[in-house]
């Protein structure tokens, strides 16, 4: 019986058109449904790419995403001042800039504190000898847009298709209070040697330590 | 052709119904895509959340971390209070749970939020109820605040992978409030352990647990009034943090203003939970300290809930801009009648992590001299960690164990300073003596700022105008013949000091390095009476505290200070050099030390009534 079902089944498919229409119907529905479920990775990666932004820079320069597209990537740290995670991490983020600078990769701080006036910015890059552009995201828009809730997190952007390759830690040298004599996994130096060389980018993700940005309410946030 | 039509939708039909089983098959073959995008996807059975760290002591004084878990698979929070009925109900199903899963790697803790219930009456409870489950002391609030827990009974469920809670609600149905309908065998925690340890989804992953609300007075305001940023915070700042955020001072960012303060909102919050800030490691169920820099279980819910609101400025001056912390003065206690200065500046340099220095400075007083005070003045309070001075006599320096061992520091430090150290004089009518010729040690410990950094500094000398009726000592219990094996997550060592006559304790502090875990300091009166006068349950060794006692103690002769503690040798400890390492007694930060300091005097007649009888 359960053999000749689906002979039984397929005749009757064959001879009623009524039948096999919504036959057709419903597998059409599951298959829109499975196409929608598979199709998902591939739309987040869709909204994986990285909308063009605009920053002034704290000498007042403009610096736009999407005009880069001579770089190979753009390493993003996110900032803000007086957090300790940030500064102790500064000579390992110049000398990644000095390793990679010539290499094409281009190196941008985003300060996202909303509080951070460019004063304040300004002494933090006069005090700390800070070679970078410290990008002023008052409005907090970058951070929101690629969902940054921390200082010193690193999101690393290949220009050739705005994703992102590696975003994380920029190693695990510093945790909150406390600090090894050595990073024991320098990511970023890792992901960017392997990104330049063409090879997987593993971990692309990392956790990362640093300073909590405080997110102004949205409806604060609207210009008045 | 209704033949023809027939045979096409036939074909079609077929068609789609391969298709149909292709993709299916491809869905059951990539699970982990369909889970990723349900996850994605939401919805009413999605319970996730992201649980922050904290750091809470437990009903017998010990520390526990959440995100300090890493060597178990999964944590369970059970909220608890006294006199809970469902409390009674369920404290033997909860024991059973964690005898079935302890094994597999789940830990279980209860969680008391409610004010009302004290250490004592804690213990007394789990007692009664036969829990030998930690119950962890939520006294602020923050964790029942952050993880929305309202009532008793309720289980949280969080995975030490990512820290997503994957079950929250009921122990079983018994337990469940009766408009939980979930089917199944009813043993929803049972259940949800033992999927997650398969790696499944708990289903159901939310139920609703039946349980005695939780006083949560300080973490709810009925009315919603918004704390006031002049009135509350600021005031809270400004006692308890300006002192190092300040601008010149060692905290990374000035708390100068309101937007200052706000900008790091939701990291204050943080550090609350976590309790890495204000540093303070002593159990405050142990003795009162005047420089105690911990918030109140109130001014740290006050705060954290300023930053749920938003951190709102409200109305009123803003304290911290108008009234700026005066200006570190050179010599707090006046112009001393002699200044010892590092002989050269010391170089810091932009990153590292650095061995402690020894600078050497000959005293410059050619007689035996009293001081009533040594007053410590970093060059640089960005980068002076602590300092510590010992002193070494002439004879001293003959011997060849001066840098190991006696000179180190185990006789005792002769003055000291911490960031938010306030500089005072001896107590009262004691004294220091120095002997003529001395040499000055400073064990300096810096740390890297990110940029480099010089520091030259000094030290401030004040005499007694006559001789001090009582000497004002420095002594330790220490033990360093200690030997920490690799790996060893608990390494418990102890050490005393037999008082020969009556004294009064002034002080007391710890110092171990970097695998430094608890430290404790219990008299033991010579009638049997014991107390504890100090504890540290997470010792920290960035922070070199000297835990001054609000009231001298009055220890009688023959009291015996003994000094517990343990070091940390395993790889959960995040400051661990080197956890394959076997570790002895050694002056620098990769090896340990094991002392417990003090300062005293001995104690004048009773009938003075300079202190109160201490436990005897």
């Amino acid at each position: 019986m359960r053999r000749r079902l689906p002979a039984a089944w397929l005749r009757r498919v064959a001879a009623e058109p009524g039948v096999a229409a919504i036959t057709g119907l419903v597998w059409l529905a599951a298959l829109g449904l499975a196409w929608n479920l598979s199709a998902g990775p591939s739309d987040l990666q869709a909204a994986g790419k990285i909308a063009n932004f605009s920053l002034r820079d704290h000498e007042g320069k403009t610096r736009e995403l999407y005009e880069q597209t001579q770089a190979r990537a753009v390493v993003l740290v996110f900032t803000s001042t007086g957090c300790p995670i940030v500064q102790k991490s500064l000579p390992k983020l110049k000398a990644l800039h000095q390793q990679f600078g010539s290499k094409g990769v281009v190196f941008w701080l985003v300060d996202s504190n909303a509080q951070d006036d460019l004063a304040s910015i300004k002494e933090e890059a006069r005090d700390f000898g800070i070679d970078l552009p410290i990008l002023l995201d008052s409005s907090q828009s970058v951070a929101r847009g690629l969902d940054a809730t921390r200082t010193a997190e690193a999101v690393c952007i290949q220009p050739k298709t705005w994703t992102v390759f590696y975003r994380g830690a920029i190693d695990d040298q510093f945790g909150y209070g406390s600090e090894k004599r050595w990073a024991s996994h320098a990511y970023l130096e890792k992901a960017l040697k392997n990104f330049l060389a063409g090879k997987k980018v593993d971990p692309a993700r990392t956790e990362v330590r640093g300073c909590r940005f405080h997110f102004e309410p949205p409806s604060r946030t609207k210009p008045e | 052709m209704k033949k023809v039509m027939t045979k096409v939708f036939s074909v079609i039909g077929i068609l789609l119904l391969s298709a149909g089983v292709t993709v299916a098959l491809l869905a059951i073959f990539k699970p982990e895509k369909l889970r990723g995008l349900s996850r994605v996807a939401g919805g009413p059975s999605a319970p996730e959340v992201k649980a922050d760290d904290f750091q809470l002591l437990d009903h017998k004084g010990r520390w526990h971390a959440l995100h300090r878990q890493t060597d178990s698979k999964a944590v369970v929070l059970i909220s608890t209070a006294n006199g809970s009925p469902e409390m009674k109900e369920a404290a033997a199903k909860i024991k059973a749970l964690r005898d079935k899963f302890a094994s597999q790697g789940v830990v279980f803790w209860m969680v008391d939020s409610n004010p009302q219930d004290d250490r004592a009456a804690i213990a007394r409870e789990a007692d009664q109820l036969g829990n030998d489950l930690p119950v962890l002391e939520d006294r602020a609030q923050l964790v029942a605040t952050a993880l929305g827990l309202e009532q008793t009974c309720e289980a949280v469920c969080i995975s030490t992978t990512n820290w997503m809670t994957f079950y929250r609600g009921a122990i079983d149905r018994d337990l469940a409030d009766s408009s939980t309908k979930a089917g199944g065998s009813g043993n929803y925690l049972e259940n949800a352990l033992s999927r997650f340890l398969a790696g499944k989804t708990a289903s159901p992953n939310r139920t609703r647990a039946k349980g005695t609300p939780i006083n949560l007075a300080l973490a709810k305001d009925p009315a919603g009034t918004p704390v006031s940023y002049t009135a509350e915070v600021a005031p809270i700042l400004q006692k308890s943090c300006v002192s190092c955020h300040s601008p010149g001072n060692i905290g990374p960012f000035a708390m100068s203003n309101y937007e200052k303060v706000k900008g790091r909102a939701d990291t204050i919050r943080e550090v609350l939970l976590e309790q890495r800030m204000p540093p303070w490691h002593a159990d405050p169920h142990y003795g009162n300290f005047v420089n105690e820099r911990a918030l109140t279980p109130e001014q740290a819910q006050t705060v954290a809930r300023w930053v749920e609101q938003g951190a709102p400025r409200g109305e009123g001056e803003d304290p911290l801009a108008t009234k700026p912390p005066p200006a570190a003065q050179d010599w707090p206690m006046g112009k001393p009648d002699f200044v010892l200065k590092f002989p050269k500046p010391e170089t810091i340099a932009a990153s590292g992590v650095f061995d402690y220095r020894y600078i050497m400075v000959r005293s410059p007083i050619s007689s035996n001299v009293w001081l009533r005070a040594a007053v410590v003045k970093p060059g640089n309070r960005k980068v002076v960690h602590h300092i510590l001075v010992l002193v070494a006599t002439a004879e001293e320096l003959q011997t060849r164990h001066f840098r190991q061992g006696n000179a180190g520091g185990i006789n005792g430090y002769f003055s000291a300073y911490v960031p938010g150290y306030q500089a005072v004089p001896f107590p009262e009518g004691s004294g220091k003596f120095l002997p003529s010729g001395s040499l000055l040690v400073f064990q300096v410990h810096y740390t890297a700022t990110g940029k480099e950094e010089t520091d030259q500094s000094e030290m401030g000398l004040y005499l007694c105008k006559e001789k001090p009726t009582t000497e004002l000592k420095t002594r330790s219990a220490f033990d360093v013949r200690f030997e920490i094996p690799p790996g060893a997550p608990n390494q418990e060592t102890q050490a005393e000091f037999k008082f020969a006559k009556d004294s009064l304790l002034y002080d007391m502090s710890p110092h171990m390095h970097l695998r430094g875990s608890w430290f404790t300091y219990e008299a033991l009166y010579p009638d049997g009476k014991k107390e504890v006068l100090l504890s540290v349950p997470h010792y920290d060794f960035k922070w070199q505290h000297l835990y001054r006692l609000a009231q001298p103690k009055r220890l009688p002769a023959g009291t015996r200070l003994v000094c517990r503690g343990a070091h940390d040798n395993s790889t959960l400890n995040p400051d661990n050099p080197d956890p394959n390492k076997t570790v002895h007694f050694g002056d620098q930060t990769f090896d340990e030390m094991f002392i417990g300091y003090f300062n005293y005097t001995d104690a004048p007649p009773p009938s003075s009534g300079l202190a109160k009888t201490g436990g005897g």
